[in-house]
């Protein structure tokens, strides 16, 4: 299955997207991204099925979340 | 035993508390930093106790929360990101040691505001005149640790919110037993609380909620899980705040403390203010002792404070304590709240519920109490 990874700055923002996604039906898990997929070391990720991710852009769009990046 | 010492920490807690403890102690690993199961377990019961916090105390975001040691540390943390060279602070005259001596330490000018135990409008007055003086941070002690005497924090709120000027709150006493709303507070720049207190949580948390972009510099800079490559501190909240690894079975156990004050919806402050009006009028009855009490009592939570014509406090109390009955005698670290009573001299026997106290106990204290008091 494809996954798609929201890249967050902390644990606890990645931890406030997984519970944001959950609003919205869309399910989630902490994951720590690679280093070659990062802006920062020791980012937090929340890795989600790629056929979620329009709902999870639009959810964090409309709850003004802003991840550090997204693939 | 009788414990009526629910004020310096309360001593029965929920099960719950004991259980979240010991299972975060054998399941939770190292918070915010690796990527395996017992780490990503400690990562979510943290998380899960800002989002209770939130919940109780009327906050916007998880990430507002801060976790301390105590509440001593949160308001070092508060004062110490809230002054510079320009502060001028105004504090109650029923303030704590951990509020008086960082300001002490620092040089912090503070002007003192007066008023008598109880007298809601003698410390609006007061205030007023401290923003005449060019206050421009005002440090309020929400319930007196040592009286039990509750601040117009509404009416002290507006007037500072109108004047621009922040407050930093200091919940100690009241967190748990007295609604905090932190949306309505427009002045409240930080809110500070021990988690094992009122909270029923465990010795060594605390918790600093912050309500304004105005706080900046931690008290401690360290590693935090997040922008590692950085040699400075992280700006974003929490982990400005909280450097190093948190007190992860602690806040387990703070959860389970909150979780439980929300289940029970206020119940817990309205059974300790009521056991205080039932002690208050059973020591009224017993000569030579005179107890501090608000004439309205919704002005006071559950703490009240005796002393003896004859006796020294602190006698009483270790009497006291030879039957099983727990109380704390003398200042309570609170030296400013005695001058303002006149009883710097005695200091008080204080008695502190919590919502698992009974009317029994109390029944029991004032026997134990007349018969101590007869000997003597």
């Amino acid at each position: 299955m494809r996954r798609a990874m929201i890249v967050c700055h902390s644990q606890t923002e990645a931890l406030k997207c997984v519970r944001l996604l959950e609003g919205a039906g869309v399910g989630g898990t902490l994951r720590k991204p690679p280093r070659d997929k990062i802006d920062n070391s020791c980012a937090w990720g929340v890795r989600i099925r790629a056929g979620d991710l329009f709902n999870a852009r639009r959810r964090m769009q409309e709850k003004n979340f802003c991840p550090s990046r997204i693939y | 035993m009788i414990y009526f010492d629910n004020a310096a920490t309360s001593l029965q807690k929920p099960h719950e508390v004991y259980w979240e403890m010991q299972a975060a102690m054998q399941r939770a690993g190292g918070y915010g930093r690796s990527g395996h199961r017992p780490a990503l377990r400690a990562g979510e019961l943290v998380y899960e106790c800002r989002e209770l916090a939130v919940r109780l105390f009327g906050l916007e975001a998880p990430e507002q929360v801060i976790f301390t040691m105590n509440a001593t540390h949160a308001l070092n943390q508060a004062i110490h990101a809230l002054t510079d060279a320009q502060t001028h602070a105004a504090i109650t005259g029923y303030e704590h040691n951990s509020v008086v001596r960082p300001l002490e330490e620092r040089g912090i000018p503070y002007e003192v505001m007066h008023s008598a135990p109880f007298d809601a409008e003698g410390l609006l007055r007061a205030a007023r005149h401290a923003l005449e003086n060019g206050a421009n941070l005002f440090i309020m002690n929400h319930m007196s640790n040592v009286f039990g005497g509750i601040i117009p924090l509404e009416a002290l709120d507006s007037l500072l919110a109108d004047a621009g000027i922040p407050m930093i709150v200091d919940a100690s006493q009241s967190a748990g037993a007295i609604e905090i709303n932190a949306k309505r507070l427009r002045s409240a720049a930080a809110i500070c609380m021990p988690g094992h207190k009122g909270l029923l949580g465990p010795q060594g948390t605390g918790m600093l909620l912050i309500c304004s972009d105005k706080l900046k510099r931690p008290l401690m800079q360290g590693g935090t899980g997040s922008l590692s490559a950085e040699l400075k501190q992280p700006q974003l909240l929490p982990d400005r705040f909280e450097s190093g690894t948190p007190n992860v079975p602690g806040i387990a156990g703070l959860a389970a403390g909150l979780r439980y004050i929300l289940r029970e919806g206020g119940r817990a402050g309205r059974q300790e203010r009521r056991l205080r009006e039932i002690m208050a009028e059973s020591l009224a009855g017993i000569a030579g002792i005179e107890t501090f009490t608000a004439s309205e009592s919704i002005r006071q939570g559950g703490v009240l404070s005796f002393r003896h014509s004859g006796i020294a406090s602190e006698t009483i109390a270790e009497c006291l304590a030879e039957y099983g009955i727990c109380v704390r005698a003398g200042l309570h670290c609170a030296p400013l709240a005695h001058q303002s009573a006149g009883t710097l001299d005695t200091g008080t026997v204080r008695i502190s519920f919590s919502p698992f106290n009974t009317r029994t106990e109390i029944r029991d204290f004032c026997d134990k109490l007349c018969e101590i008091l007869q000997k003597l």
